[in-house]
This record gives structure tokens, sequence and C-alpha cells, in this order.
């Protein structure tokens, strides 16, 4: 018998000596290594969901609006206050002199808002 | 798409379902007759004035305003705090008969108007029979407060604005400083005082804008910067 019958003879008796390993094996290993994984958050997979499309930034940006939007309506009260009318006594407008009344106009930006 | 993809779409598509029904729209009518006969209870606020002049920088002035239904108080707050407030107190003209003036000049059309001071309101519009807008009224939905008007000359450009900015409704106004004096002479609109007088004529001003009375031939006439309705109101007040 020649060395490379012998190393055939050797690999056929590994061969046989070794075990099938089983068919769930694999899978076993996939779960295991999937279970040894850290759980992505839930705000990571928000994230993704928001940042992978170019599409979803928008949806993303309305969505964060929409809440904060929320927020703020929820936040800001129903009725503010305003100023109060100090009591005093009534002088007809017709006793005041025109030029007086055109000092009671300013420059303004003509702007069309609340008061802040 | 992922489940987080899906479940921001989800709530997306949720937000419309969160919006309140539409409100019916008020009769045109109606509504200028609530905002013409105001609140049944009393409010106190503050009002910017704006006046636009073609050609000038925008003019304005801040008005503190208290009101008991059927009655209003103006105090129109000066720049320089030292100079004393001018303050007018007066009744409400009744709803109906500034209805009729209103009908007698304008179409009167109503949309929806956007939030003004923290308020849902209904948009009025007073055109003129020629289709010209001269007015917009913005409305309060809840209370028909007048919370908005502007006023346009012939070429569609804004000439004034008087909007109330703060608002307190309802809100506990005292009766004091509510006195109504007998008028000496014609309605004015408000924050007109008579500036000169001779001739038949009288003239009033409002410090940035003016307008006359003349008595000819036993017709009273009002020209100046006013609109028709003011105008109407003027001439009917100075008739009798």
């Amino acid at each position: 018998m020649n060395e490379d019958d012998e190393a055939r003879l050797s690999k056929a008796a590994m061969k046989s000596l070794m075990v099938p390993a089983p068919e769930s094996l694999k899978a076993d290993l996939k779960r295991m290594a999937r279970n040894r994984k850290p759980k992505p958050s839930i705000w990571d997979g928000l994230r993704e969901a928001l940042t992978e499309r170019a599409w979803a930034y928008g949806a993303g940006a309305a969505f964060a609006a929409a809440g904060i939007g929320a927020l703020i309506i929820r936040a800001v009260p129903e009725r503010e206050a305003a100023q109060g009318v100090p009591a005093r006594p009534v002088q007809r407008l017709e006793s005041v002199a025109p030029q007086a009344l055109a000092d009671m106009w300013s420059d303004d930006a003509g702007e069309d808002n609340d008061e802040i | 798409m992922t489940k987080y993809s899906l479940a921001v779409l989800l709530a997306l598509a949720a937000l419309p379902l969160q919006a309140k029904p539409r409100a019916p729209r008020p009769g045109a009518e109606e509504l200028v007759l609530k905002a013409l006969a105001g609140p049944a209870t009393s409010y106190t606020a503050v009002e910017r004035v704006q006046v636009f002049l073609p050609g000038r920088k925008p003019k304005a002035l801040k008005v503190n305003v208290a009101a008991l239904p059927g009655k209003v108080r103006r105090e129109v707050l000066p720049p320089k705090k030292k100079a004393a407030p001018l303050v007018q107190a007066r009744e409400r003209e009744k709803a109906g008969t500034g209805l009729a003036r209103l009908r007698a000049l304008y179409e009167i059309s109503v949309s929806t108007g956007g939030v003004v001071a923290k308020r849902k309101t209904w948009k009025v519009e007073l055109r003129l029979k020629s289709g010209i807008l001269r007015r917009a009224l913005w409305v309060d939905r809840d209370s028909g407060l007048l919370m908005k008007r502007e006023t346009y000359r012939d070429d569609g450009s804004l000439a004034r604005r008087e909007r109330i900015v703060k608002l307190e409704l309802p809100a506990a106004v005292e009766a004091a400083g509510f006195e109504i004096e007998s008028a000496s002479g014609p309605w004015s609109p408000d924050g007109y005082v008579l500036a000169a007088e001779g001739g038949g004529t009288r003239r009033y001003s409002n410090g940035l804008e003016s307008y006359v009375v003349a008595a000819t031939a036993g017709k009273i006439v009002v020209t100046g910067d006013l609109a028709e309705d003011d105008a109407a109101r003027v001439r009917e007040s100075a008739a009798k």
C-alpha cells in the first residue's frame, strides 16, 4: 500500500466517522445569532423609515410639523386676556384740536397680524 | 417598505380624520345683522387702525375698546404716553337700520374668513352695484363681533384697515365711563372731529383723512374720504 492509498483510506475513514449535522442546526444557529444581536430601538427604526427614501423626508417633516402644531395648539390658552381699559373721565373727540389728532398717528409697517 | 414606513404613512393618513367637520356658512344678511348688533356680552379689546395713503408710508394708531351690550367705548392711545388719551363712548346703531343702508348700497356676499385674534371668522364682502369691492368685514363666527374691516379705493388698493389685535370676550366691564353725551352735529365715523366750519360747510378730520358736509339748496352733500355707507349715514343724520 503506497502513501497515496493510505491518505485516501484515512480520508474515507474520517468521512465515515463524521456525524451528519442535524437539519435544524443551521436554523438554530441563525436564531441564536439573531437573539444575540442587539435589537434596533423603535426610534432607530422610525428614523430609518423617515430617511431611507427621498419622499420620506417630506413625510417626516409633515409628521413632525403636525405633532409640533398639535402641541402648540394644546399649550396656548384659548383666550389671552386683553388689556383692560382703565376708567377715565370721558373726553369728547369734538373738543380735541385736529393737530392733536394728527399727532395720534405714527409710522407703521402696514402688517396685518395680531399683537404679540 | 418597512413596518416603520407603514406606521408613518398610516399616521399621516389618519390626520385628516381629526379635522372638525365644516361649519355651515350663514346667510349674508343674517351675519351682517349679527355684526351690527355686536356681541350679547361685554368685552375688551385692543384695535389697530391703519391708514394707507397713496405714495406715503402707512400710518397707524391704537385704540382700547371696551363694550357693553349696545354700547362701545373707544380710547385712542397717543404714541407719546404723556399725552392724554381721547375717549369716545357711543351707542350702537340699530342693526336693522344699518343693514337696510348696506343693502341699498352694496351686494353682500359671505365666504370663509381666516383667524383674527385667535378667533375663526366669516368674511363678508360689500361690493358696489358696479362690482367694485368697497369693504371687507371679518366677523367672529361665535359672537358676531366685527374683528377686522378693510376699506378699498375704486382701483382696488387698500385704503384703511381696522383690526382687533387682542380680545377678551366675555370680559368684566364696569358701566362707568359709558355716559353717552348728545351729539352736537351730524354723526361722524369713529375718530373724526369737526376741524372747520363756515359758509354752510363743515369739515371733519381724523388727522389724516377728511370729509366735508355741505348744505346746498336744502340738500346735504358729503364729499371726501368716506365709503358710501358712512357718507350715507352722515347725510341721514345731518338731514334730521
